[in-house]
């Protein structure tokens, strides 16, 4: 939640949690716009004006009860974590907790070698889970991404279309500040 | 991001069950962010050598296409307040 106050020539911008805590405030001239309103400009498309439960960000550990999916708060739905690699795509269905529901891949679904790495093969593998998750009850699911492969969109395609609601997506691709090192560069 | 926690940062909620808005909207907080050129970039080792030589030609892109975008700013700016007034 944002407002803004206009203040002559100057606009004075207060970015606020739901419970009034500032996560940030500043003052932009017309001029001159700060690096995070820029960067999240985009994001807010109708200043002030939308509406309370349709907020792009997820809502905070913290507050609760406010939005609810099958009487389940954010915190308690199931997770859905794909993991795009470039040879293969994995989805795996959890619970909040992180005991796992389901798990099928490009190579479960019957796919060899090149073929998993595909899109298609991803959004078999996402119909697949989905029809299994919804066999175990699941109906609303937040999923995370992990990994730049072919399989990335279409799994969480292939989620949507066998039946499971997506209610969030996430990304979790890990980014080592310099760990290990990778293997050399291709020469081709 | 195992030690941060989960669900706050790089995270989209879908509207109105239109995932494919979602994920474009992610993908560009990712691309902002620079996580997509990093993870890219990581793929393969880059040599200490190269890296260096990619960030001096980053440096020398940017300075250019900052002086263009001021060139064509300036340049394109044609209604201007007479400063002759009167002659």
């Amino acid at each position: 939640m944002f407002c803004i106050k206009s203040d002559g020539e100057d606009d004075i911008v207060l970015v606020h949690d739901p419970h009034g805590e500032e996560y940030y405030n500043t003052i932009c001239t017309n001029n001159h716009i700060p690096d995070i309103w820029e960067k999240y400009s985009y994001l807010w498309n109708n200043l002030g004006l939308s509406a309370p439960g349709s907020s792009h960000f997820p809502p905070l550990p913290g507050e609760g009860g406010a939005l609810q999916w099958a009487g389940l708060t954010f915190d308690q739905l199931h997770i859905a974590h794909i993991k795009a690699t470039y040879n293969n795509t994995h989805v795996q269905v959890t619970d909040s907790a992180g005991l796992s529901l389901v798990r099928t891949s490009c190579g479960t679904e019957g796919f060899k070698n090149v073929k998993k790495s595909t899109p298609i093969a991803a959004q078999t593998a996402g119909i697949s889970a989905a029809t299994k998750a919804t066999l175990k009850g699941v109906a609303y699911v937040r999923v995370v991404v992990s990994g730049l492969g072919p399989g990335r969109l279409s799994a969480i395609k292939g989620l949507a279309m066998g039946g499971v609601e997506v209610v969030s997506i996430s990304d979790n691709t890990p980014v080592p500040h310099n760990g290990c090192r990778p293997r050399k560069a291709r020469r081709m | 991001m195992a030690r941060h926690l989960r669900f706050i940062a790089r995270t989209v909620m879908v509207q109105e069950g239109d995932v494919d808005a979602a994920y474009k909207m992610l993908n560009r907080v990712l691309a902002h962010d620079g996580i997509i050129e990093a993870v890219k970039r990581r793929r393969y080792y880059e040599k200490p050598c190269r890296e260096r030589q990619r960030k001096n030609f980053e440096n020398c892109k940017r300075i250019y296409h900052a002086d263009m975008a001021r060139k064509i700013a300036f340049v394109s700016k044609t209604h201007r307040q007479d400063a002759w007034v009167g002659c």
